[in-house]
């Protein structure tokens, strides 16, 4: 179990290196010298230069690399072409509300896809089941920034129970999250039904039925754990989603956090801003993932004793 | 061949007639949009702005006067050339990475698979937008960054067909008689991975049209004025209350084509029983 540990973690820094590559060759994306661009046309050679050492353009690219290692290892991710304020900054104040949508948005998906799962499994093919399976393929057939639109008409626009966009409080979070979260509660409930089907056929369930036990107690002492195994371990693809889908709900919404951050970015050319945005929701990512995994392998035994 | 039989065998089958259905009206509407759409889709009547759905344009019209069926109906094409293109590269260079890695073996393998492994570090959005970053925006730039995360996905699949393929009676017998590699790949390995590659590629489709339209909506993908869907959303969002119709029906197409390749693609699935 130690040694399995220890394997998933070593395995995390060629793929973080590989990550941090990727966000480090997006400088050469821009036509031409990146420090000719950064400064105004009138600047003279010796200004270009000088910038060039300074960003250290004048170096092979392996040791450009290493250097950008290490900067990032003192938690400098540089400054904004832009604003020319440190970036390090403005993802402090952006990255938290993307963490906030992300969770929430995932609270929701496991409560509402665990009651569908659940009330699905109790009744198959019944008009519910049937229902809430339609249901399911819609949410992933949805697009996710339309799927917005129709919240913000609907409850904000036509109901006015929620504020349409921006961050005003508890109710601002709610039309974002329920967003990000509509293919994930479909695909939640859809794992859930179809592993407590197959676990309702195993002789312990049928031993506490004979027990007399009633259909909740069933469910919720006995079926459920098992069950809930193959829904966890898609729960860090789908915080990826999230993270991902962040870059399109966050726009609509207008939500302060990291995926408006880069799609501005990317907008107005402002490269270390990219650079640092993709890095960390992807660094985010990858951390995300190796959690799951070690949830996954303390939870199912028979994994954690081989 | 055999394939195909399956398919002609399933006809009545309900969720494969759907998704061919819708498929197929969609491919009609790409190739002959001046068949069916009423007006230019480019052709602006700036005397009949934001019209909501009448006789004369049936979804209406937006800020330039321009017919919102026209150029929904329009928009299949560009939609449609996007998804064959990337999937079509993504898949062709996936299934030569898992062909290589699955046939071959040893070093090259443990090469291949750790590189496939770099971009599903990712989520799927965020590599399309370093990938948008370095080639720019625009058709290309979407076909690339969708192709480029296809490839792991296809490359996995066939190196584990490979991997069964390559234990059977059947192939070791080809080798045995001394048939050369290219021939036992084409003749006896080949055929065992048409049917999960057809399977990916068309639930594949369904995730691209939802991601190009994703980009264009946030406008780095098609640029305006080409009628692309998720570019129409963007427009019509500025008038979201005033004339919702802008966003709705844009979506709407989505919605359905989307559903379409996933009906498809679950129903290929059932059939050909494969597990994916």
């Amino acid at each position: 179990m130690i040694s399995e540990i220890i394997k998933r973690i070593l395995y995390l820094i060629p793929v973080t290196l590989a990550v941090i590559f990727i966000t480090f060759i997006v400088i050469y994306s821009i036509p031409g010298n990146p420090a000719e661009v950064i400064l105004d046309l009138e600047a003279t050679k010796e200004n270009v230069a000088a910038l060039e050492k300074e960003m250290g353009l004048d170096q092979p690219l392996y040791v450009q690399y290493v250097i950008y290692i290490n900067k990032l290892l003192h938690g400098n991710l540089g400054y904004s072409y832009r604003t020319r304020r440190s970036i390090a900054g403005e993802v402090r104040s952006y990255y938290p509300n993307t963490i906030i949508l992300a969770v929430f948005a995932l609270v929701l998906a496991v409560v509402i896809g665990g009651i569908v799962g659940i009330l699905s499994a109790l009744r198959p093919n019944s008009y519910l089941d049937f229902a809430f399976r339609g249901f399911s393929v819609l949410g992933i057939s949805v697009p996710e920034f339309w799927f917005g639109f129709l919240l913000i008409l609907f409850f904000a626009v036509f109901l006015r129970w929620f504020p349409s966009e921006g961050k005003h409080g508890i109710s601002s979070c709610f039309l974002p999250a329920l967003t990000l979260s509509f293919s994930a509660i479909g695909t939640i409930a859809r794992l859930l039904r179809t592993s407590l089907l197959e676990i309702f056929h195993e002789p312990y369930i049928r031993a506490a039925r004979a027990k007399g036990a009633s259909n909740v107690m069933i469910v919720f002492r006995h079926a459920l754990k098992n069950a809930m195994i193959p829904a966890i371990t898609v729960l860090g693809f789908m915080m990826g989603r999230f993270l991902g889908g962040a870059v399109v709900v966050e726009t609509v919404f207008n939500w302060p956090g990291m995926g408006r951050l880069a799609v501005d970015a990317i907008l107005g050319r402002d490269i270390p801003l990219i650079q640092a945005t993709i890095l960390i929701l992807a660094l985010t990512y990858i951390i995300i993932n190796l959690m799951v995994d070690l949830l996954y392998l303390t939870l199912d035994p028979r994994i954690r004793f081989h | 061949m055999e394939l195909f039989n399956r398919i002609k065998g399933n006809l009545g089958n309900k969720t494969l007639f759907a998704g061919m259905a819708i498929i197929a009206i969609l491919l009609f509407c790409a190739i002959f949009p001046n068949w069916i759409a009423m007006y230019d889709p480019h052709a602006q009547n700036l005397e009949n702005v934001l019209q909501s759905v009448s006789i004369n344009h049936l979804l209406g019209t937006d800020e330039f006067g321009r017919d919102v069926l026209s150029r929904l109906i329009y928009g299949t094409r560009i939609t449609l050339a996007i998804i064959f293109v990337s999937v079509l590269t993504g898949g062709f260079i996936g299934c030569l990475f898992g062909i290589l890695a699955g046939y071959i073996g040893k070093f090259v393998d443990t090469i291949i698979m750790r590189l496939m492994d770099i971009p599903l570090a990712f989520p799927g959005v965020l590599l399309s937008l370093a990938a948008i970053q370095i080639v720019g925006k625009g058709v290309v730039g979407i076909i690339i960054a969708t192709s480029f995360y296809a490839i792991p996905q296809f490359a996995r699949l066939v190196r584990v067909c490979i991997l069964s393929a390559r234990e059977s009676f059947y192939v070791q017998g080809a080798q045995a008689i001394g048939e050369s590699h290219i021939s036992i790949i084409w003749r006896y390995i080949l055929p065992n991975i048409w049917a999960p590659t057809l399977v990916l590629a068309t639930l594949r489709c369904a995730i691209v049209v939802q991601i190009a339209a994703a980009l264009s909506f946030l406008g780095l993908g098609v640029q305006p004025p080409t009628p692309e869907w998720g570019a129409m959303i963007a427009a019509g969002k500025m008038y979201l209350v005033r004339s919702p119709h802008l966003t709705l029906f844009p979506g709407l197409a989505i919605t359905i084509t989307v559903f379409g390749f996933n009906l498809l693609g679950d129903a290929l699935r059932d059939i050909m029983d494969v597990k994916l």
